[in-house]
């Protein structure tokens, strides 16, 4: 028999607990049982389920009378409920900042929480959502702005993955779209989805109509979401109807199939539209050819249930996929194939060329952590001044305590006084959210909104806060007052000075170094975001308006398009490319010595007209821009930017005339300035320009800002005479903005609650104040009666709280320099963090502080020194 | 229909302790047996709960065993179901068999008429 006892520390937590008349018998029980398991399971099981038993006892009809309920009668609950509001009208300043602050604190709380909630319940509506998973990529070295992680994958891969592994139970290859629909007359412009057959097995979604597995079976087939279909045929039934799909050159009959139900807004794969991906020609043709050499769609696909993707990996590696089907013996990479769940897309990996919409993983750690500190400031504000009201309520606590009251009733009437005032902040707290949530999911592009059911677990969650909330900000309060001695206290010999007031020092400087180091985020934030918008970016932002192309008929007549502009009065010079030079998205790779293959070099490329540097402002520094003169240009003639010259190997005025190998060998023509083709996330990188001969994908077109409206209808007259996609336009320093949007967002949440926390910081402050002129009003008083000034009462009272902040702000310093870092870290260009930052930050706190006491400080100094000496 | 203040937990655990008799019903036996009984989990605490439920009840009386020398010499409580609680489980069985005894095809199934 294994020598072994219960587990000790579990006997004693059933001690502490039990009534002691039930001792006997229960200790005799669960040892039995222990014994009994010990001789099925082994000694940790046991020992495991002993605990079980334990805690089991956790009932009402067990326990001790820990808290003796039975001696609190209604009466002394209905005497408790009634001085609980007395005491939180007669004090209507520090109610007001209780509860005030309560409520922001929790206000900000819950708003928080539901966005985080939103974040983390991406794409869970699938029945199925445990079981999908997709393929991405790693091409080792082949790095594209920062990254060689790719999430498009070669078209044959999800039917191999479901004939070679039994655990991949279908798999599916889906594409997004966006393409002209018309219905006779009209037009619609949407957002829609290739998919295969395989969809709706994967994405187990029911159809409203039609038979999942047909819908998408032959080519040329449609299945509409209810409400486009209503868009388009209003409450005619559309099934079988047919549509007209083009999308670049392609102009097809689409049959209607299926339909099915909106996606919920949590879905981060959107669409208006599936078509069946049999009718796209480099689909079928590439899996016809089973060629593995195009990297351009997303594969998708069902685990069986159990399976482990990990080993699925593992056994994808070992069958030498993708490199045993590649037929290109040059390709340079190799491919490594990762398994992700369909969980993992919203949040937590972003690949290059990603699908889906993206949530920020940083940002939801940030905001959580931003609600937590909001709320524990609120938290202290009330402990802060529960206790330094203690004298107050010390008198009643000695009387109770007198005339026989236990120390728990005491902590039960404590505890229960901030529960409620918890309770009446939530309910205000309430009232906020559903204000302001609107704006908060407007800015962070999320619809959010205040639904407590939404949840099962979103009820419970709440009453714990709250009861959590009313218990911290209660404790220390209850567990201080409930001791203190009633004979010194009656006899008014509590001192307020020593422990809770160096607790208090510290509560107040934790609040104010949470609140500077916000402050100083703020401040870093704005002026990173202050300096991308100023920062040279080597060409011209101002007055430029791009248009999208997307026909192909406007392509053939751009040369037209050109020249008519260029007559109108308000357009200054036109110009055209496939990139805009906010986002320069294709790379390539290049040799100036093809015998050395070491001296590959990836470089972004982009293709233009005649006046792009023109319309740009794009500086050349040597060498000579593109010309019509020369008729050579067009095919040979390049233009590089000083970091792909520097790569090279060669300076700027070395480069002109040299050659290197692309399609064929390549000239130099010029060297351009470096511009910021990317993000000031990224490092500018390798460039080159040429001429354009075919594909256009936009119009640039500088502007005189006059008659904006005109010229810009002037444009899209001329452009519907090409084509019937509709008209797109933007200027180019909204699109430029664009590339910051998520600091801008944060920037603005960031703002947003500093000033929530300075807001409740000061009020806890300006409550601490008062009471503290309130507690040295005699001592006021006789200063004042012996000759001291005004300003030397207002010094005596402010210095001690500005030592209190100028301590947080030592504190804040060195913690929000090192966030901060961190933060600019992702920048490739950012701004020094300068001293001046952090005075600017200190002053601000010191300035609010010094407003938020100097109030009452000023109307104690220059009371009249009898109204506080005369009674007695 | 008749208050028997009896749950259905409540009289599983009632008829369990009428079943053990004198020697066994204390709450581990109790519990061993429910499991046993009905393949369900159930903890000591829960059980020993609703016997000191059943108690204040009235449908069962309690008194401390012998002290033996298992289980450290500590006493057991052993529980006896009282002529209270005998007649509430006959109620209830009796009312729900006049149930079923209006359930259609009950009767018939079995060979047996009730008009």
């Amino acid at each position: 028999m294994k020598n072994s006892h219960p587990p000790r520390i579990a006997n004693k937590l059933l001690l502490w607990f039990l009534k002691s008349d039930l001792v006997e018998e229960v200790l005799g029980d669960l040892e039995e049982q222990y014994f009994e398991n010990l001789e099925k399971y082994t000694n940790r099981k046991a020992n495991w389920l002993y605990w079980y038993q334990v805690l089991n006892y956790l009932r009402p009809f067990a326990i001790k009378n820990i808290v003796p309920v039975s001696k609190i009668s209604n009466g002394m609950f209905k005497s408790y409920l009634k001085l609980s509001w007395r005491n939180l009208i007669k004090q209507k300043l520090y109610s007001s900042i209780n509860i005030g602050g309560l409520a922001i604190g929790l206000a900000s709380f819950i708003m928080i929480f539901f966005y985080v909630e939103h974040e983390l319940s991406y794409d869970n509506f699938y029945p199925n959502e445990q079981q999908i998973y997709r393929i991405t990529q790693r091409q080792p070295g082949n790095v594209y702005k920062g990254s060689d992680y790719f999430a498009v994958t070669p078209t044959p891969l999800a039917s191999t993955l479901e004939r070679e592994f039994p655990e991949v139970i279908k798999g599916t290859t889906i594409n997004y779209l966006t393409a002209l629909i018309s219905n006779e007359d009209d037009n619609y412009w949407e957002e829609g989805l290739w998919a295969d057959q395989n969809y709706f097995e994967v994405f187990n979604y029911p159809l409203l109509s039609g038979d999942p597995q047909k819908v998408l079976e032959k080519p040329y087939s449609i299945v509409l979401t209810a409400s486009f279909a209503k868009k388009i045929f209003g409450n005619l039934n559309p099934l079988g109807k047919e549509l007209k799909l083009k999308f670049h050159q392609d102009e097809n009959q689409y049959k209607i199939t299926g339909l099915i139900p909106d996606l919920p807004e949590n879905s981060s794969i959107k669409f208006n539209y599936i078509v069946s991906f049999e009718s796209n020609n480099h689909y079928s043709e590439a899996l016809k050819e089973n060629s593995w050499n195009n990297n351009s769609y997303f594969t998708f696909f069902l685990l069986k249930e159990g399976a482990n993707p990990a080993q699925l990996e593992q056994k994808i590696k070992q069958a030498g996929i993708p490199q045993k089907y590649q037929t290109d013996k040059t390709y340079p990479f190799k491919d490594e194939y990762y398994v992700n769940s369909l969980a993992d897309l919203h949040l937590n990996m972003s690949p290059l060329f990603d699908i889906g919409l993206k949530g920020n993983k940083k940002y939801v750690y940030f905001f959580s952590v931003i609600a937590i500190l909001i709320l524990v400031l609120a938290c202290i504000n009330y402990m802060n001044l529960a206790v330094a009201r203690s004298i107050n309520r010390a008198r009643e606590v000695g009387l109770r305590k007198a005339i026989g009251a236990f120390r728990q009733q005491l902590i039960v009437q404590f505890l229960g006084e901030s529960i409620l005032i918890t309770l009446i902040a939530f309910v205000i707290a309430l009232g906020m959210v559903q204000l302001v949530i609107p704006y908060f999911g407007y800015l962070i592009e999320r619809p959010l909104k205040l639904d407590l059911f939404s949840n099962n677990l979103m009820l419970p969650g709440i009453l714990f806060l709250l009861f959590f909330v009313g218990t911290f900000s209660g404790s220390y309060p209850a567990f201080y007052l409930s001791g203190l001695h009633p004979i010194k206290v009656l006899k008014g010999k509590i001192d307020n000075k020593s422990r809770n007031s160096n607790l208090q020092q510290s509560l107040v400087i934790g609040q104010y170094a949470v609140s500077i180091i916000l402050i100083i985020a703020c401040i870093v934030i704005y002026k990173q975001l202050q300096f991308i918008q100023k920062k040279e970016l080597g060409y011209n932002k101002e007055h430029i308006i791009t248009i999208t192309v997307r026909d192909m008929g406007v392509v053939n007549n751009i040369q037209t398009l050109k020249n008519k502009w260029l007559s109108y009065p308000n357009i200054k010079s036109v110009t055209y490319s496939n990139n805009l030079p906010t986002n320069i998205s294709s790379s390539t790779i290049i040799n100036d010595d093809d015998d050395i293959p070491e001296n590959d070099l990836s470089i972004y490329e982009t293709r233009v007209d005649y006046d792009y540097l023109d319309v740009y402002g794009i500086e050349l520094i040597a060498g000579r821009n593109f010309s019509r003169e020369h008729k050579s240009d067009i095919e040979e003639g390049y233009l590089i930017n000083e970091t792909a010259a520097l790569a090279l190997g060669w300076t700027p005025e070395q480069a002109i005339g040299k050659q290197f190998t692309h399609n064929g060998v390549e000239t130099v023509l010029g060297v351009v300035k470096d511009f910021h083709m990317h993000s000031m996330h990224l490092s500018i990188e390798p460039l080159m320009i040429h001429l354009t001969k075919g594909w256009v994908g936009n119009i640039a077109v500088k502007v005189h800002p006059e008659n904006l409206p005109e010229t810009i209808s002037y444009m899209e007259r001329n452009v519907n005479e090409y084509t019937k996609y509709p008209f797109e336009y933007s200027f180019l320093d909204e699109k430029f903005n664009q590339l910051y949007k998520a600091e801008e967002v944060l920037g603005e949440t960031f703002g947003f609650f500093t000033i929530l926390a300075i807001v409740i910081a000061s009020m806890g402050l300006f409550g601490l104040a008062a009471i503290s002129v309130e507690h040295r009003g005699k001592e006021i008083g006789i200063r004042k009666v012996l000759g001291a000034s005004a300003i030397s009462i207002v010094s005596l009272i402010a210095k001690n709280f500005i030592r209190m902040v100028a301590v947080a702000f030592i504190l804040a310093i060195p913690l929000a320099w090192y966030l901060m870092d961190k933060w600019l870290q992702d920048f490739a260009f950012r701004i020094e963090m300068e001293w001046w930052i952090f005075i600017l930050s200190g002053c601000i706190v010191f300035l609010i502080a010094y407003l938020t006491i100097g109030y009452q400080t000023i109307k104690a100094a220059l009371l009249n020194p009898i109204n506080r000496l005369r009674n007695e | 229909m008749k208050e028997t203040k009896l749950g259905e937990f409540e009289e599983v655990i009632l008829l369990l302790v009428g079943i053990l008799g004198e020697e066994d019903a204390y709450s581990f036996k109790i519990t061993q047996e429910f499991k046993d009984q009905t393949r369900r989990s159930v903890s000591i605490g829960a059980v020993h709960s609703t016997l000191s439920r059943l108690e204040d009840k009235g449908f069962l009386t309690s008194e401390m065993g012998k002290a033996t020398a298992e289980r450290g010499s500590r006493r057991k409580r052993i529980y006896a179901i009282t002529a209270y609680g005998r007649k509430t489980l006959e109620i209830s069985r009796d009312f729900k068999i006049s149930l079923w005894k209006q359930f259609p095809h009950f009767g018939t199934d079995f060979g047996l008429q009730f008009t």
